[in-house]
């Protein structure tokens, strides 16, 4: 096992410079700017613009900046934002909260969700409870976010009142009012993508349950008289949530990148809207330190899937 | 009605008067690629109006309009503030909604409006302008005049006398050296400020006295208000960028914790989301601000922005909403806010290309030794601006927040011809097609020795646009020109890159349209020079220039020769006219919409004097809430 995970790593290693090449060149063959807005504007002389340029070094060939951008990488530096020459890094560790909390907050509203509905689901398959969880996902999962933002919007902040339709992380109150202030700004965003992803889990959940429910095994362990409520919980989900444990570990990633277009709907401060304004202002730094960053979490994440797997399936053997 | 002889006026009048059914009316409007929101208001101008003439006259622009809407708060003069407050800070927090977030407080190292209005709340000119053109004393003691001989006749020098007694947010006096400072900063070379251009024209500035300096002009001029005022003309404090100046400017600290002189001081800034400011209880103005807190949001877009402050109320107010007016009205009806609208500066126009985008002469499209096959010729370019129903567009896309727009420069009123006119004239345009030689082929469309009447017709991706290109497509199909539609993502469409062709400054196309937007009331130099012959785009300057039509008239070159060199104002004023009139009577360009400016404020909400040719913010020290 050590020997594998040791091998994995090894291996990322070229992958992610690989990812690396390919994003920052992207990035940087992308149409624009960050000045591009000033070419309209007859005020600023072409001298200053032609500065601007030199100075943040657009006018190198892509791959010398890339190798500067590589290079301080390897000394642990993010570099600094295009637009205020702010660290790339407090740039994203100030959005990073936010981000855990609201998107961390839905995944575990999702789960919870999830697992019992799915379970259910698949136990008493084709039930009319069954068929309401099922339309219940697949309109879930079908609806993208900022259809069901726009609709929690009009009917939660503007027919009913009860949530604020823009979060704010400055919230004046203190103590048991702070709590509820922040839960009221985040209820929105976190039932959206709450909503998406339960969806999608409770999905997996149903169709993995189902595939073990009818094996002979489950059938051996309602045979020796145990209670459906054991059979169906110790024998029959343990053994289908193994592979819903690997997706939800390569879900993960998200948690910490964001959910770009929620958080723009309900103006989350969060690393997605980060990544949206960085795109606009074609803020290459700030842009690479995020995607680059979620490579890394997807790389990871992938081997903690592989290793979970092996863990929870003895049967798999990795050399 | 065959496919492509009708146009969107016989289309309402054949809707009126019963000829075609509601179905049938929207049916063909949704073939012809209007969208849903323009077709509704469509019907409804049919069903409200009787047919109205479709030309109008007199100078457009930020005219008396009848704006139930504003309430009439929208353009009040600060100084007509009828309230005073007993004390400062009694109004609690004020909210403001920007849609693009601030990411700089420092208004020298950004050109974006966003940043600039949010360095706004903290820092302060010696003069803003208001809506009317005039400059209000902010950090200047009084307005130079030629009466007082602070401002000279022949335009070489304006001299400043400072408001006593102001300090900055850290305690230290705000002196006549900062004003300087601020000079220097903006043209350092190695600084690389974005506002250098409007310091670029100063020579010296001598400190006559404690509170007094003359700036010096190295060409006389009369825009003696592009430095220190307004937006541009932010003052910082000497102590604290001293240290920074050159390469260090761009990633200096306190571009991201301002110290100002202004009525709030910085409690918190996080880039692209959030400013938090708290009462500056030193303020040089007794009894203001108003507020004792403001909190500036960013992010999201224009339309959301709109809904949460004028039908959830969640915020005070939101700035630059260019949005559909048909959403606006339907948001209005929420009855938390009201739209602000007050008069703009930018320019809704359409160019036609003098050079033919077809044809490659040495390796460079639209050069100026291809002439453009039929806009060469004025009667074409007649017929052109006789064919795009202004009326249409205004009412329908832009209602309040537009007017049909007549000169490219309609505001301020001084440098506007009187009387001018404009015309939508399908039959007159035909004639003057037919008598320039483009007659109908057999397929409908206009042909001259073999070369079709055919245009490729760019702008930006935006509905107003698409819907606009909509309703000009249709009224030049109906007059035998083929058009071709293509729209190009803003950030590519506005981009400057020498490498894509898709940019507005290559116009390799035959026409395209976009606003103009300018940054004085007297900047009109700076501005009419996008028609001079020497600024032409082309492949030799990397297309860096300014004049993108190609326009290239001798004539035009000598009005504004003329009319840069006159420095008295009413002589200059009319020389300026000249040249708005030449370039109209040229055809140069195609004016469409005077733009105003749109926010949304609470109902309560007064003082704002929103200025064309400041920040939105530039009085926020007095705004207030009437109780």
């Amino acid at each position: 096992m050590t020997k594998f995970i040791i091998r994995r790593i090894l291996i990322s290693v070229p992958t992610l410079i690989g990812i690396s090449i390919v994003l920052f060149s992207v990035i940087s063959l992308a149409p624009g700017d960050p000045f591009g807005d000033i070419a309209l504007n007859p005020n600023i002389p072409p001298e200053t613009q032609q500065k601007l340029r030199e100075q943040l070094g657009l006018d190198d060939p892509v791959y010398i900046r890339y190798v500067k951008w590589a290079g301080s990488l390897a000394r642990g530096d993010w570099g600094v934002s295009f637009v205020n020459k702010r660290p790339v890094w407090d740039a994203i560790r100030e959005r990073l909260p936010t981000t855990l909390f609201v998107i961390g907050s839905a995944y575990v509203v999702a789960v919870l969700i999830a697992l019992p509905v799915g379970i259910i689901s698949a136990v008493k398959q084709y039930s009319i409870w069954d068929n309401i969880a099922t339309t219940f996902a697949f309109l879930g999962y079908s609806l993208p976010t900022f259809f069901t933002g726009l609709v929690f919007i009009l009917l939660f902040t503007v027919k009913l009142g009860w949530f604020p339709e823009i979060y704010t992380s400055n919230i004046e109150a203190s103590g048991f009012g702070y709590i509820t202030e922040t839960l009221r700004h985040a209820a929105m965003p976190i039932m959206v993508l709450a909503l998406f992803q339960s969806a999608e889990l409770t999905r997996y959940v149903r169709s993995s349950v189902l595939d073990v429910i009818h094996l002979d095994y489950v059938r051996t362990a309602r045979a020796k008289g145990l209670s459906e409520v054991k059979v169906t919980l110790f024998h029959a989900v343990r053994n289908a949530l193994i592979p819903v444990v690997t997706i939800m570990a390569l879900q993960l990633p998200a948690i910490f990148t964001g959910a770009v277009i929620t958080e723009q709907i309900f103006r989350v401060p969060g690393i997605g809207s980060l990544l949206i304004t960085s795109l606009n202002s074609h803020d290459t730094p700030i842009l690479m330190g995020i995607v680059f960053t979620y490579a890394i979490l997807v790389v990871f994440f992938n081997l903690v899937a592989d290793v979970l797997y092996g863990v929870l399936d003895p049967r798999i053997k990795y050399a | 009605m065959s496919d492509r002889d009708w146009t969107v006026a016989d289309l309402m009048d054949d809707y009126q008067a019963g000829r075609v059914s509601r179905r049938g009316f929207v049916r063909t409007l949704v073939g012809a690629g209007f969208s849903m929101p323009l077709i509704v208001g469509l019907l409804s101008a049919c069903g409200s109006d009787e047919k109205k003439s479709d030309s109008g006259s007199g100078t457009s622009g930020s005219g008396v309009r009848p704006s139930p809407v504003t309430g009439g708060f929208a353009t009040q003069a600060p100084g007509a503030a009828a309230f005073t407050p007993a004390k400062r800070g009694e109004g609690g927090t004020l909210k403001l909604l920007w849609w693009q977030a601030p990411s700089i407080l420092n208004p020298h190292q950004s050109s974006g409006t966003k940043d600039r209005d949010g360095s706004r709340i903290f820092y302060e000119p010696l003069a803003a302008i208001d809506a009317e053109g005039n400059v209000v004393p902010i950090l200047a003691a009084e307005v130079p005049s030629v009466d007082k001989g602070t401002l000279d006749k022949s335009g070489k020098f304006v001299t400043w006398k400072i408001k006593k007694g102001v300090t900055w947010h850290d305690g230290q006096p705000f002196t006549v050296d900062d004003v300087i400072f601020t000079w220097k900063y903006a043209v350092d070379a190695d600084t690389a400020a974005l506002t250098v251009g409007s310091y670029q024209n100063i020579e010296s500035i001598d400190k006559v006295d404690d509170s007094t300096i003359k700036v010096n002009f190295k060409t006389a001029t009369l825009e003696w208000t592009a430095p220190f005022v307004s937006s541009a003309g932010q003052i910082l404090p000497k102590h604290v960028f001293e240290k920074y100046l050159g390469k260090e400017a761009k990633s200096a600290p306190p571009n991201l914790k301002p110290v100002g002189t202004g009525p709030f001081k910085i409690n918190d800034f996080k880039p692209n989301d959030i400013i938090i400011a708290d009462m500056n209880d030193k303020y040089h103005v007794e009894n203001w601000p108003y507020f004792n807190k403001v909190e500036m949001k960013g992010g999201g877009d224009a339309p959301g922005a709109a809904r949460a402050v004028l039908q959830t109320g969640e915020y005070d107010y939101a700035w630059n909403l260019q949005v559909e007016y048909s959403v606006l009205q339907q948001l209005e009806k929420g009855g938390a806010g009201v739209l602000a609208i007050g008069p703009g500066s930018g320019i809704e126009h359409l160019q036609l290309n003098y050079t033919d985008p077809n044809k490659e002469v040495d390796g460079e499209k639209a050069s100026l030794k291809a002439p453009h096959p039929f806009f060469a010729d004025l009667k074409v370019r007649q017929a052109f601006q006789l064919a795009i129903n202004r009326k249409v567009i205004v009412e329908q896309l832009y209602g309040p927040t537009g007017d049909v727009a007549i000169y490219y420069f309609y505001n301020p009123k001084r440098y506007v011809p009187d009387g001018g006119k404009w015309e939508f004239n399908l039959q007159k345009a035909g004639q003057l097609l037919d008598e320039a030689g483009w007659k109908k082929g057999g397929s409908g469309t206009r042909e001259k020795d073999g070369v079709k009447m055919k245009v490729l017709y760019q702008t930006s991706v935006n509905t107003v646009r698409q819907n606009m290109q909509a309703v000009i497509k249709k009224d030049l199909e109906s007059l035998g020109v083929e058009v071709e539609l293509k729209s190009v993502i803003a950030d590519v469409f506005f981009g400057a890159d020498p490498a894509n062709p898709d940019n507005f400054p290559h116009f390799y196309a035959d026409m395209q349209s976009y606003t103009a937007t300018r940054s004085g009331p007297d900047d009109l130099a700076t501005a009419m020079k996008t028609y001079l012959s020497s600024e032409i785009k082309q492949k030799a300057n990397n297309w860096s220039k300014l004049n993108s039509t190609r326009y290239n008239s001798k004539e035009f070159d000598a009005l504004f020769e003329a009319a840069v060199k006159e420095l008295d104002p009413t002589k200059a004023a009319e020389a300026w006219k000249k040249c708005n009139q030449k370039l109209i009577d040229d055809v140069a360009v195609i004016p469409i919409v005077a733009r105003n400016n749109v926010a949304a404020a609470k109902k309560d909400l007064r003082g704002m004097g929103l200025s064309p040719w400041d920040s939105d913010v530039w009085n926020i020290a007095k705004w207030y809430r009437q109780k």
